[in-house]
């Protein structure tokens, strides 16, 4: 069923909320708990080149494996014709970072998670030197470390996963590293004034990345 | 009864042979391979819709789609539904029945790698009764009609006509004609994984496709399209945003 009902206009949000289009999808929430918005999924399967066929034969390789466990373990499960296996991480960046886009090449606009377009979080120097500690770890948004003059911090996942994964940057890079288990990224340690890491992270689940990323100050 | 000989046997011949022949009710007279059929046609039954069996109340129009894209397509339209009946001309309704006629054509063109060749019984309505939302229904429907051992046997659509020419509602009817037709699809080469588990469980991938192939459809058709999507349908500054905090590990 196509669930639109005439007319939609913005002053109708009973139907413009009911979670119909790409742009609705919500992370906050399973993917598998999203109907018309988990088109949004679909168009970046697209956009990182899957092809349609991939796409189709999964639509019909679904044989009544309809449960969340079933497609939670697809999404992360490694398999010719999955269009589905190693991508949620990705799909995560692109939505944080808005690069979902339509087949004629427009960006889909998207909700955001924030009003903002970061949230943050400041490391202070009192930090424990000895053990990594757990820190905030935003699923599908970023979020961005302030980190004091003189100090450097290594970034790290403390278990090997395949369904949480974490991106970082340092201030002023344009280029995203993904932080692997047990070999951490660091930040540049600068003599005055503060400095940043942006970090994303991705869950299959979607909403619980408890305890998921840590931070240790090295310096 | 007796043929008659002679000269009143020719024109009793010539006059079997012009009532026999298919007409060409369409307006567009080019379009070869649509035929309007004389003969009576049995409207589908739908069995889920609307909660319970009903069947389209009147057609006295068939269009003949086949063969496209290896499906055989039967296009009606139920001029008896209220809405029909009180556009304002005849020219109105005519003018969403070609509207209607060339989304499945292209719809179908843009499917036809998938699905393979199955029956498809796709009707134009006033409205589509929704018992759950009074006032207002979807625009489209498409269900799967099974055989008594309940293997697929057809694919029954409905499409709610635009409620005027303008160029939103148009669209809108197009987009649903492309969506409800990859259902079709969904249907032909999974029927046991569409009625399996429950509605939530499967939504995700069964909406979520329909509409992303609806989109693509989109693309391939009327590529400016997609931007009338995103500011039109899609006011995202209208939205009330979702409970982000759950994705917070605040442990720090």
């Amino acid at each position: 069923m196509d669930g639109e009902a005439y007319p939609i206009t913005p002053a109708r949000k009973a139907v413009t909320d009911m979670g119909i289009f790409p742009e609705d999808y919500n992370p906050s929430s399973s993917l598998v708990e999203q109907s018309y918005a988990a088109a949004l999924f679909f168009h970046y399967t697209r956009n990182i080149g899957k092809p349609l066929n991939a796409i189709n034969s999964w639509v019909t390789a679904k044989d009544g494996k309809n449960s969340p466990k079933d497609d939670l373990a697809d999404i992360a499960k490694a398999n010719d014709y999955l269009p589905f296996s190693g991508i949620w991480h990705g799909f995560a960046f692109a939505f944080a970072t808005k690069m979902i886009k339509y087949p004629s090449g427009d960006i889909i606009n998207h909700v955001t998670l924030t009003s903002s377009a970061l949230a943050t979080e400041s490391l202070t120097k009192d930090a424990t030197r000895k053990a990594p500690r757990t820190v905030k770890a935003f699923t599908f948004n970023i979020i961005r470390f302030t980190l004091p003059a003189n100090t450097q911090y290594k970034f790290g996942v403390p278990v090997a996963s395949t369904t949480f994964l974490c991106s970082v940057r340092r201030k002023g890079e344009t280029e995203w590293g993904l932080l692997a288990f047990d070999a951490g990224i660091y930040s540049s340690q600068v003599a005055s004034g503060t400095t940043y890491m942006e970090t994303l992270c991705s869950c299959a689940s979607a909403n619980d990345c408890s305890g998921s990323l840590t931070v240790k100050r090295t310096t | 009864m007796k043929t008659p000989g002679g000269f009143w046997g020719l024109v009793h011949l010539w006059a079997t042979l012009v009532a026999s022949a298919p007409t060409t009710g369409s307006p567009a007279a080019d379009d070869s391979h649509m035929v309007r059929r004389a003969a009576p046609f049995t409207c589908p039954v739908f069995n889920d819709y609307s909660g319970s069996k009903s069947t389209c109340p009147a057609s006295d129009v068939e269009y003949d789609l086949s063969p496209l894209s290896g499906k055989t397509v039967f296009f009606y339209v139920v001029h008896s539904d209220p809405k029909l009946k009180t556009m304002a001309t005849a020219k109105t309704l005519d003018t969403r029945i070609q509207t209607v006629r060339k989304a499945i054509v292209d719809a179908l063109a843009a499917y036809s790698a998938w699905g393979g060749s199955f029956k498809i019984y796709i009707g134009l309505v006033g409205t589509i009764p929704d018992p759950e939302k009074p006032g207002r229904g979807p625009h489209g429907v498409a269900e799967a009609g099974t055989t008594v051992s309940g293997k697929f046997d057809r694919c029954n659509v409905l499409i709610a006509a635009s409620p005027d020419e303008k160029a939103d509602a148009t669209l809108r009817m197009k987009k649903a004609i492309a969506h409800e037709l990859y259902h079709c699809i969904q249907y032909v080469e999974n029927l046991a994984g569409m009625s399996k588990g429950t509605v939530v469980q499967r939504a995700w991938w069964v909406e979520g496709t329909a509409r992303f192939s609806r989109q693509l459809w989109e693309f391939f058709v009327i590529p400016s399209v997609t931007i009338l999507e995103s500011k039109d349908e899609c006011p995202v500054p209208d939205r009330i945003l979702p409970l982000y905090a759950v994705s917070l590990d605040d442990t720090d």
